[in-house]
């Protein structure tokens, strides 16, 4: 994973579950993040590097990741510490039917680390509703309808959003947005390989001897 | 088609019977298996097949390119052999070399392609392929049989039938790798192609394919050695060669990360199967259909060879089994299919009543087949949590459901007994030793038993009115398995009812109900963890679907 290289999606996918998962996250968890890199991606943007960043500033800070703390139209954190955006986006699409959702006049969350990974959760979810949605932070102005990106405008990238806005609005259909593939920097792969491969259990005799068949290969 | 939510008559088993392991790996293939799906549409849909490429040289070592062209698309399989030392033949995913290795190629490629591919293909997993591959493979030779069908053709004569039976192939596949592995194409580009909708589509193609190339290559060599004296393969000796197959625990989990689509396999057999107990009266034809499937099993069963000790008694099964069906008057009466169902579930092993699955629906094609177009699945539209159900109402859904894995002491040895890991070498799927080896603070959620109980418990101290989504804030530890029990609720089959970590689990069971549904005939477990199977055996050729019309059923 030296060279930049272009990934399939199902390669995005595996390869975030496992560094999110290297990371620390509950096998649940890991997946909303493989599924949400995914969704980037497929959108056009950087999920891996989204990812690796999020994933990278939780080990050096040494900070668990944190779930919201759900108040009247409100979303905080305990502290100063920004919202984990895996937790909090698999809990935007837990509760975005439920009266501590969204819908009932919108919410402000924050602060929230790498918002942009918010976006997949509030998608699938405002689709699943019936609804789209419009979420805006700093100087970003994002719409998800149908499931997708439908409009864009400053840049997602972002380390911490003080306070995003979500809110839901009618339903609305992007146009398909062909996947292109997006080539990946060397230091994103390197950072979530090195994340993936602590998920490995390193070999032994032992293991070895369990994995292959008992007689020869030839015949 | 099946309905959303089919309802589940007295023909239909229930998935409390099927989705054991013991059934599972006593499954046999059947004509909705994916190798027989692929064959129908070429069939059906008169594909044309041509081999564009032949550069081999005299040491067996070169380039081909097989083509398949149907009526919308091309694919064409690519394929390099090579000259391998035999000490650095393996059929562990560890290896590094192999006699063949393959690309299956979406569309026909230039001779840039080939070049890309040649500095890919063969390197396998330390390569990379692009979105114009949709399977990556390698196979390696039955060294010995190889060896005998080049020296007998070679000699001007036939190899000798008792060796090729015993083998049932030339060469056989260590991996076939598709869905976007090593930047092939993603799934989500081609599922939208009628031809590669269905389940492995492609990468039955792949292996199909292959098939012509290795007797290719063993005529190409023979007629090296032998020059003029040199024969070609006889028809019946080619038909009844196979592509091998050496899976062994990497299989396993994939049914286990894929409830949906389990789900979808097994629903679309088992309506199957209740159509046909379902039919008020058998057409004589059909009866007929099922008196010739059931002379062909018995021929499969007496070629079927093993030295594992579980298998040599699911084979002593099969065999009486097949007997005593043999011997089984066809009943009289009304819904004789099923009549004949409800003997075999009081008279026949696991093994001769999932053979006699395979057996009735065989002559059923018209009533069945579209069954095979319901075998895909939609894992991102399951995938999203409903957090909104209340924890009662979810509860009352696990119990139901689950009930299989619940009441059971998951802290006793023997039902914690092993742990599924990724290993570190090649990132190889493997079983260890809870209580014996390191590791299993690193294992795979594969428990599915034990993860249910334990959050069955959990959500028993939380309030029953409160919508699951409080719950999994608090306890995101249970989010994988709430997720599962969720899925469930619209396939009822996702789940296998059994303990995937107790200390008498077979993972062959797993691997083998996956085989069948490939459409693998004869299984040969190597261990209680490695099976060898062949794919298309007795099966047509290309050139055998371009001139024949009846025999893909």
């Amino acid at each position: 994973m030296l060279d930049e290289v272009v990934l399939s999606l199902s390669e995005v996918e595996a390869l975030a579950l496992k560094a999110a998962r290297g990371a620390g996250y509950s096998w649940g968890l890991a997946e909303e993040a493989a599924f949400a890199t995914r969704w980037l991606c497929e959108q056009g943007l950087d999920g891996l590097r989204v990812l690796a960043d999020h994933l990278d500033g939780l080990l050096t800070s040494g900070q668990a990741p944190l779930p919201p703390q759900m108040h009247a139209l409100q979303w905080r954190a305990a502290d100063t510490t920004p919202l984990c955006p895996i937790m909090t986006g698999a809990a935007i699409n837990d509760h975005f039917g439920l009266p501590e959702g969204p819908r009932q006049g919108g919410l402000t969350i924050g602060p929230v680390a790498f918002p942009a990974l918010l976006l997949p959760f509030v998608a699938i979810a405002a689709a699943r509703e019936k609804v789209a949605a419009v979420l805006g932070w700093a100087r970003c102005k994002v719409i998800v309808a149908d499931g997708a990106l439908l409009a864009l405008e400053g840049n997602a990238a972002c380390n911490v959003a003080q306070s995003i806005n979500l809110t839901v609005i009618a339903r609305a259909t992007p146009a398909p947005r062909p996947f292109a593939g997006l080539p990946t920097k060397p230091d994103t792969g390197h950072l979530l390989a090195g994340l993936a491969h602590r998920t490995y259990v390193p070999a032994t005799d032992q293991s070895r001897r369990g994995a292959g068949a008992a007689g020869t290969d030839n015949q | 088609m099946i309905p959303e939510r089919s309802p589940r008559t007295a023909f239909h088993r229930p998935p409390e019977q099927v989705m054991r392991l013991a059934r599972m790996g006593s499954a046999h293939p059947t004509r909705l298996s994916f190798l027989r799906v692929m064959l129908r549409r070429m069939q059906t849909e008169g594909w044309r097949f041509d081999r564009p490429v032949w550069e081999i040289d005299s040491n067996g070592v070169g380039r081909a390119v097989y083509r398949a062209i149907g009526p919308a698309r091309t694919y064409s399989l690519v394929a390099f052999a090579h000259d391998l030392p035999d000490h650095l033949r393996s059929d562990r995913v560890i290896a590094t070399a192999w006699d063949a290795t393959f690309a299956l190629f979406d569309g026909t490629p230039t001779a840039a392609d080939l070049d890309r591919l040649q500095a890919n293909v063969p390197l396998q997993e330390a390569g990379r392929v692009s979105p114009s591959e949709l399977s990556l493979s390698r196979a390696n030779r039955s060294v010995r049989l190889f060896a005998h069908v080049v020296d007998r053709l070679a000699e001007g004569r036939q190899p000798d039938k008792a060796e090729i039976d015993a083998v049932g192939y030339l060469m056989r596949t260590t991996a076939v790798y598709g869905s976007g592995k090593f930047g092939a194409a993603d799934r989500a580009a081609i599922a939208d192609r009628p031809e590669l909708r269905g389940p492995f589509q492609a990468e039955m193609l792949s292996v199909w394919l292959t098939r012509s190339f290795t007797i290719d290559l063993a005529e190409h060599l023979a007629a090296v050695k032998g020059g003029a004296t040199a024969v070609r393969l006889a028809q019946d000796l080619r038909r009844s060669l196979g592509v091998g197959n050496s899976t062994g625990l990497g299989m396993a989990p994939f049914l286990i990360k894929h409830p949906t689509l389990l789900n979808n396999w097994m629903m679309a057999r088992e309506e199957a199967l209740a159509r046909v107990r379902g039919q008020p009266m058998a057409e004589a034809a059909a009866i007929d259909g099922y008196r010739s499937a059931l002379q062909a099993a018995t021929l499969n069963a007496a070629s079927w060879t093993s030295e594992h000790p579980v298998q040599l008694a699911k084979l002593a099964d099969l065999r009486g089994d097949l007997a005593r069906l043999e011997v089984q008057a066809f009943p009289d009466g009304p819904y004789p299919w099923n009549a004949l169902w409800l003997w075999a579930e009081t008279a026949l092993s696991l093994e001769g009543q999932e053979a006699l699955v395979a057996l009735m629906l065989e002559p059923h094609g018209a009533l069945i087949d579209g069954l095979g177009d319901c075998m895909d699945a939609d894992e991102v539209a399951a995938f999203a949590l409903d957090g909104s159900i209340s924890i009662a109402a979810f509860r009352t859904g696990l119990h139901q459901r689950y009930a299989w894995a619940l009441g059971q002491d998951y802290d006793q040895r023997a039902q914690a007994a092993r742990f599924w890991y990724v290993s570190e070498e090649k990132l190889e799927p493997r079983l260890g030793e809870r209580f014996d080896e390191d590791g299993a603070a690193l294992e795979l959620p594969i428990g599915t038993a034990r993860m249910v109980a334990d959050l069955d418990r959990a959500l028993a101290e939380w309030p029953a009115d409160q919508p699951l989504a409080g719950f999994l804030l608090a306890h995101p530890e249970y989010r994988f398995m709430a997720r599962r029990v969720q899925q469930s609720a619209r396939h009822p089959y996702a789940e296998i009812h059994d303990n995937l970590l107790a200390a008498d689990m077979l993972p062959i069971d797993i691997l083998r109900c996956k085989l069948a549904f490939f459409g693998a005939s004869h299984f040969d477990p190597r261990s209680d963890r490695w099976v060898r199977i062949a794919l298309f055996q007795n099966q047509p050729f290309p050139e055998d679907l371009q001139t024949e019309t009846d025999h893909v059923g």
